[in-house]
């Protein structure tokens, strides 16, 4: 199968993933105790608006074609309208606005955690055994140990409240001003990056060590080749696919990451949108959030898939 | 008699192992000479394979070899630091690896390998003082992966290691050898991983290109009569020495160390002729050290003599030579 | 020597595993009897001692209602221990049933049950916890409950490939040409060949799971005050940040060292248990 072929079958099964994904949080969403219309319109809400409010909102529908009337105007961008939080507001026009936010943060944090990562598992791998590799396998292991959330106040506390370096609270969007938001988002960038660093540090040491004794290894070193060209083009080159596999896998963990930090430092992305919704009980919101979020790391997951096709030729056919 | 273009005298390599220290190389003395091919046998453990890596300087850290005498067309080897190693490796030093399947990098392209193997070359040109700019190395690498066999290298060039078959790869890793146009190459075992009919073609292979490129050969193998075929000399390895040496044909029809006369009884037993008598016993770990000869444990010529002392070399012919009391 | 007392003496030598099992040990000393036998109270106000900074009275200081933070941590340290440890152990066992089962049958019943748990595994773990906070309600339970369905997944993937492998080998064809039904094959057999890396994930799981309860508690949508888990005490830490910094910052440290041990403790269980990285080991 050609390439082109193998990416549409992989973004069709995407799309099977979010119909699913989307039915499947739309019905356990339904199945949660509470009657939106009570919610609302209060507990005391006479029994004629509960009708007419269940009537206007097609909660008296049967569930699949709830969900089928959900769905379609998804797709057309309509998510419906906040009940509580925002009351009445567009969702996707919330989501929208909150979006790039998330984005931001969450690529702040993992162009962060991956330039690290290079630098200390690289390091960690050449100087295998002394003390420059106890010293980053160290600091990996803390890093993996820490909660980002506790990471970002120790940050505020010695940054921001300490030393005054950061603010320790308030995000610029970086609609309004890209230098106020690469300020204003360090902190909470390099509290969810820690753990994803130390993670990719890891791997990438100890694939680099693997693939050091590599018979290749050898052979490119009967030809004479130098070492660095070794290391560059037979090492690390090959150290790259587990490495990318494994960005990939984390990103699970970044955004469940990006959901606290934004709550801390009050972020307007849309984990902190989820997280509010989740305290006004706003059921279509929370749905909308965390399709969002599949979405994203579905997406995520895609892109990764795609750069290791493109670094291991065996995948490629 | 040509000159000798390889000089080893008492090559010993020993490796730090969580048991102990491991002597894989007891002491080998031996010389290459210009054009020739010899054949270095034993069976696996014998240290046939350290001893061409020992001289090629690949080893890993945690092995550590030693020489009298490390020569190299009259330049002292062993001296040398791992920089002006590194510069004869791949320009005047080659070698032939056994696995080509584990030999090539899996994210590169075939024509990536040749052509790196290319600059190369032409680095070792610059470095000697002069400008052998290989400009047009596409061309060159189709006409060297013809002469190894390959019938269409335009279409091989673009493939990757995981879609050729060993004994394909194998020619490959052959041509990018001869590309570098070195003075002395070591194959280890080229056709051992590779099953009997590509065997025959790579045999065949290296016979063609020895005598078209003149290159010395040391010629690594635990298959006697792969040797026979291919060398001019032999040298018998057992427990990291030689125990016998001499012109192969010589070797092969009237050995003289005990242990090269079961080889030789093997390999006409399982050609054709006879019962296949086995050598009782196996070879000592490599951790043992026994205080004289190591292969008196299995010998049918046993005496006194051999458990007393480490055995020498001793005469048998012209130029023939064997580790054995039995010669003195 | 016995099996179990080679596995013992390799323990030992490996020092990460011994360092990682040396804090654990400290932690589950500590959260046992060191809460038994603090003198202070874990609810109990003391108004004449609030917001008091880290001292030999008070190791970790006191919080907003005088309570001894060390107390409160000891306490609410076995409560999200406890709590991550059902959710994992639930996760482990329906995730290794299914996996097993799925491998075990193939077919249909293989590709269904791992779509299932692949699109369980797309969701971002926390998301997914705080979706499931917000259908289920907040509370202990749930959150054991949403720790469980968000490691299930994973547990599932890893037994079904282990599975998958250990299918083919001689002894369990043996098994089944001697006529063993397939439960008893599954359990007698090929379960304890493929417990280890089961293991090394239900202790990543734990300590992952301490920080999603935390997380959770954290932003009020877990585990409900007055139960003190380590994400309540931190939540509480958190209105007063400023004036006692203390409070999350040393319960925060607090669960970073068991986190610590249970990931070294992890990574030296991995060591010994990975067959491939035995071998470098011994060579």
């Amino acid at each position: 199968m050609s390439r082109a072929a193998a990416i549409s079958w992989r973004f069709l099964g995407i799309a099977l993933t979010v119909l699913v994904g989307a039915f499947a949080v739309f019905m356990v969403m339904k199945a949660a105790p509470g009657d939106p219309a009570l919610v609302v319109l209060g507990e005391q809400a006479p029994p004629e608006a509960v009708a007419a409010f269940h009537q206007r909102y097609h909660l008296d529908a049967p569930v699949l074609e709830q969900f089928w009337l959900w769905f379609v105007a998804a797709l057309g961008g309509d998510f419906g309208r906040s009940l509580t939080i925002a009351g009445g507001t567009s969702i996707s026009g919330l989501i929208a606005a909150r979006l790039p936010n998330t984005i931001f943060i969450g690529l702040y944090a993992l162009i962060l955690g991956v330039i690290v990562s290079l630098a200390m598992g690289t390091i960690a791998a050449l100087r295998r055994g002394r003390v420059a590799d106890t010293v980053a396998t160290s600091i990996a292991v803390l890093g993996i140990s820490m909660p980002d959330f506790w990471l970002s106040y120790v940050l505020v506390f010695a940054f921001a409240l300490g030393v005054g370096w950061f603010p320790s609270y308030g995000f610029v969007s970086p609609g309004q001003s890209l230098s106020g938001a690469l300020y204003s988002g360090f902190l909470p960038a390099v509290a969810i990056s820690a753990p994803m660093a130390a993670v990719f540090a890891r791997t990438l040491r100890a694939a680099l060590l693997e693939l050091a004794h590599r018979e290749f290894v050898t052979v490119a070193r009967s030809f004479g080749f130098a070492e660095v060209f070794i290391f560059l083009h037979f090492v690390f080159r090959n150290a790259l696919i587990p490495y990318v596999t494994v960005i990939g896998l984390q990103v699970r963990y970044l955004l469940g990451g990006v959901v606290v930090i934004e709550r801390i430092f009050g972020i307007a992305g849309v984990g902190s949108l989820m997280v509010d919704a989740a305290f006004g009980r706003d059921y279509p919101v929370v749905e909308a959030c965390a399709i969002t979020f599949l979405v994203i790391v579905l997406g995520v997951n895609f892109l990764v898939d795609l750069a290791c096709t493109f670094l291991d030729p065996r995948r490629a056919n | 008699m040509s000159a000798a273009i390889l000089e080893v005298r008492a090559l010993r390599t020993r490796f730090r192992a969580p048991g102990g220290t491991l002597e894989a190389v007891r002491g080998v003395d031996l010389d290459l000479h210009e054009g020739e091919v010899l054949g270095l046998i034993g069976e696996s453990g014998s240290g046939k394979t350290v001893t061409g890596l020992s001289i090629l300087r690949l080893l890993p850290e945690s092995a550590s070899t030693e020489a009298t005498l490390l020569r190299f067309r009259g330049r002292d080897l062993g001296g040398l630091s791992n920089d002006a190693f590194r510069a004869l490796r791949g320009s005047h030093l080659a070698m032939v690896f056994q696995n080509p399947a584990g030999a090539f990098n899996p994210a590169k392209t075939v024509a990536w390998h040749l052509s790196e193997t290319f600059r190369r070359r032409a680095a070792r040109g610059r470095e000697a003082g002069r400008r052998e700019a290989v400009a047009d190395w596409r061309a060159a690498a189709e006409t060297l992966l013809r002469e190894v066999g390959i019938a269409e290298p335009a279409r091989i060039l673009r493939l990757y290691p995981h879609q050729l078959s060993g004994g394909m790869l194998q020619r490959v890793l052959i041509a990018m050898v001869l590309a570098l146009e070195p003075d002395l190459i070591i194959a280890d075992e080229p056709t051992t991983n590779l099953d009997n009919i590509v065997e025959r073609q790579i045999l065949a292979l290296f016979r063609r290109l020895q005598r078209k490129v003149a290159a010395s050969i040391v010629f690594i193998t635990h298959d006697m009569t792969v040797a026979a075929a291919l060398c001019d000399r032999v040298a018998v390895m057992y427990a990291g020495e030689i125990v016998e040496l001499g012109p192969a044909a010589e070797v092969f029809n009237s050995p003289k160390h005990p242990y090269t006369q079961g080889l030789v009884a093997t390999a006409t037993a399982l050609s054709g002729g006879g019962r296949l008598r086995e050598i009782p016993g196996e070879p000592p770990s490599a951790f043992e050290r026994l205080p004289g000869c190591h292969f008196a444990p299995r010998c049918s010529h046993v005496r006194a003599a051999c458990t007393a002392a480490q055995p020498t070399m001793r005469r048998v012919g012209a130029a023939h030579e064997a580790r054995c009391v039995l010669y003195d | 020597m016995p099996l179990w007392r080679r596995r013992l003496g390799a323990l030992v030598r490996n020092r990460t595993a011994l360092a990682g099992a040396v804090i654990m040990a400290v932690v589950l000393a500590g959260i046992t009897l060191g809460a038994e036998l603090m003198p202070y109270s874990a609810v109990d106000m003391d108004f004449a001692n609030i917001l008091s900074p880290p001292s030999w009275a008070h190791p970790l200081g006191t919080d907003s209602f005088g309570r001894d933070v060390l107390t409160r941590v000891l306490y609410g340290g076995r409560i999200s221990l406890l709590i991550s440890f059902a959710g994992v152990l639930i996760a482990a066992a329906a995730g290794t049933l299914t996996g097993m089962a799925s491998a075990y049958h193939g077919g249909l019943t293989d590709a269904a049950l791992m779509r299932f748990s692949d699109l369980l595994f797309a969701f971002p773990s926390f998301v997914l916890a705080l979706f499931l906070m917000v259908v289920l309600g907040f509370g202990v339970q749930n959150v054991i409950l949403a720790i469980a369905l968000v490691y299930f997944p994973i547990f599932a993937r890893l037994a079904r490939n282990t599975t998958l492998l250990i299918k083919e080998e001689p002894f369990v064809q043996a098994a089944r040409l001697m006529g063993q039904g397939a439960l008893r094959i599954l359990f007698r057999e090929i379960l304890p060949n493929i417990a280890a890396p089961l293991v090394v994930q239900a202790s990543v799981g734990v300590a992952f799971g301490i920080v999603i309860e935390a997380g959770l508690s954290f932003l009020g949508l877990g585990v409900q005050p007055p139960i003190p888990s380590l994400g309540v005490i931190m939540a509480d830490g958190r209105e007063y940040f400023q004036r006692g910094p203390w409070v999350l910052t040393l319960t925060g440290l607090v669960i970073s060292i068991a986190l610590l041990g249970l990931n070294l403790l992890g990574d030296g269980l991995r060591d010994l248990t990975d067959p491939r990285l035995r071998r470098q080991a011994e060579l």
